[in-house]
């Protein structure tokens, strides 16, 4: 193995050798230290034998001087093997050209990869980072990553930490999202529990304040239901009437059952598509983010249209993208044309938004009953909805003094 | 001259029993088993076949006879034969 290996990397050649006495070669290369093996007698005037390829020339030349032919039989080795390429010059510059193009197009940011977000989508990263300068195909040398990342931070604040590393042609961007901040209470601020909605209240659970209501009493929107203001009285046997008030800040739930009226409409006609069977198309390809129109006209002659793209990306084997990719837009022209609209599917359209919109207006609490009322009127259909819920009516509204504080510089 | 010089180097090496190879640089020949000739301080090939090779040693000439006698290597100083070497004749 050894030997293999040496006679690949300094190379051999067999000299085939005719005289009158050829091993007087022999002799003269063993004295001059040209190094031989392998010699096979093949007739008594020529010989055959093995030669380094750095000692073939010497060899031709003491051929000569001991009046034999020497001929090359043939040479192996790594440098035998380079030396076919020496006048393929077109391979050569191929070759050239390729080490050149990997040398360059490896400076280059040709994928990037968002790791460590949860809450945070890819794409707004990616799309921050794109507007601080690292999209794909941007020079990597020419990119200061602690700059970049410094500035995406700023402007990415559900974010608390990021890294961005360039290993050759592959950006990795290291996140760590930031703890959202609780809510924070002002226990010092004074103030009511007024109601949000009016209605007749069901239960009352006060846990600072003084309540003004008690289960069973009907209240109306923005009525004070537990006040800030206690009034504190006077011991036992005392002169005084009272002690005076003492402000706090009332906290409480209040529930109570409430009505609510919403109403809604939508069109009995719509606008509708009809496809003209004219088509536009366009192809494009975008390398590195930047994207070429190769194919058809930029402007489009319709005035309405559909545009379908399709996109076919360069895809690697293990599933990673890369910065090439070509795109065909199909215009397909339409014009409108009104029609009438199915009134039941519009009357569940119109009922479906509106218990979305009763939902997120009694948010915890319970819709009992509905009651749906439907008209038709000048081409409209109105619907409106009836609801008693039970609800949760509690609204904290500071003290205008404590309000006054807050504005005081 | 120098064959006389070259006899005297080889009776002093004989006398004080010094390596023969060393001081007068006589042939010194090493057969490992049937198969392997190791010879040193030789002269040259003389001639070369697959059943006889001549080697020079100076002032004799050595005779190698076998079957598939090849010469594996070779330099200024030292030369191995390998084959089914069947006698050495010294003349």
């Amino acid at each position: 193995m050894l030997n293999w290996l040496t006679n690949a990397l300094r190379g051999k050649v067999c000299l085939e050798v005719e005289g009158a006495f050829p091993e007087r070669l022999l002799n003269l290369c063993a004295q001059r230290g040209v190094l031989f093996w392998n010699v096979e007698w093949l007739e008594p005037t020529r010989l055959r034998f093995t030669v380094t390829r750095r000692g073939a020339a010497e060899a031709a030349a003491l051929g000569e001087r001991v009046m034999c032919t020497v001929t090359r039989g043939g040479q192996w080795g790594v440098l035998a093997f380079l030396e076919r390429f020496r006048r393929r010059y077109a391979l050569l510059i191929g070759l050239a050209l390729s080490l050149t193009a990997v040398c360059v197009l490896s400076q280059f940011v040709l994928t990037i990869e968002v790791e460590g977000n949860r809450a945070v989508p890819t794409a707004v990263i990616l799309t921050e980072l794109r507007r601080q300068g690292l999209r794909p195909g941007v020079y990597g040398p020419g990119l200061d990553e602690e700059a970049l990342r410094t500035r995406a931070l700023l402007q990415l604040p559900e974010l608390s930490w990021m890294s961005v590393n360039l290993y050759g042609t592959r950006a990795q961007v290291l996140v760590r999202e930031a703890t959202p901040e609780p809510e924070v209470v002002d226990e010092t601020a004074t103030g009511s529990v007024v109601a949000r909605a009016s209605g007749i209240i069901t239960r009352m659970d006060t846990l600072f304040g003084e309540a003004l209501v008690e289960p069973g009493d009907t209240v109306l929107e923005g009525e004070t239901l537990i006040s800030g203001t206690v009034h504190l009285d006077a011991p036992k046997y005392s002169e005084l009437p009272d002690l005076g008030t003492l402000q706090v800040r009332a906290e409480g739930k209040i529930y109570a059952r409430t009505w609510h009226t919403l109403e809604g409409e939508i069109p009995l006609t719509a606008q509708t598509k009809c496809y003209t069977g004219a088509e536009h198309t366009r192809w494009s390809v975008t390398v590195l983010g930047q994207r070429f129109v190769f194919f058809g006209n930029s402007g489009i002659p319709f005035s309405e249209y559909d545009k379908i793209s399709q996109v076919w990306e360069l895809t690697l084997p293990g599933g990673q993208e890369m910065p090439l990719a070509i795109q065909r837009e199909t215009m397909r022209a339409y014009t409108t044309a009104p029609a009438a609209v199915d009134g039941d599917a519009a009357r569940a359209l119109l009922k479906s938004r509106l218990l979305a919109q009763l939902e997120e207006l009694v948010g915890a609490g319970e819709i009992v009953r509905t009651d749906f009322t439907a008209r038709e009127e000048e081409g409209m259909l109105h619907l409106t909805l009836q609801a008693e819920c039970t609800e949760e009516i509690g609204r904290f509204v500071p003290d205008k003094n404590t309000q006054e504080k807050e504005a005081d510089p | 001259m120098e064959e006389n010089r070259r006899g005297l180097l080889e009776k002093t090496a004989e006398a004080l029993d010094l390596p023969g190879e060393i001081v007068a640089g006589l042939p010194h020949l090493e057969l490992t088993g049937s198969r392997q000739l190791r010879m040193e301080n030789h002269k040259g090939i003389l001639s070369y076949g697959s059943e006889e090779i001549h080697i020079s040693g100076g002032r004799m000439v050595i005779k190698v006879r076998g079957k598939g006698l090849e010469l594996r290597a070779m330099n200024a100083g030292q030369l191995l034969i390998t084959g089914a070497i069947q006698g050495v004749d010294l003349s």
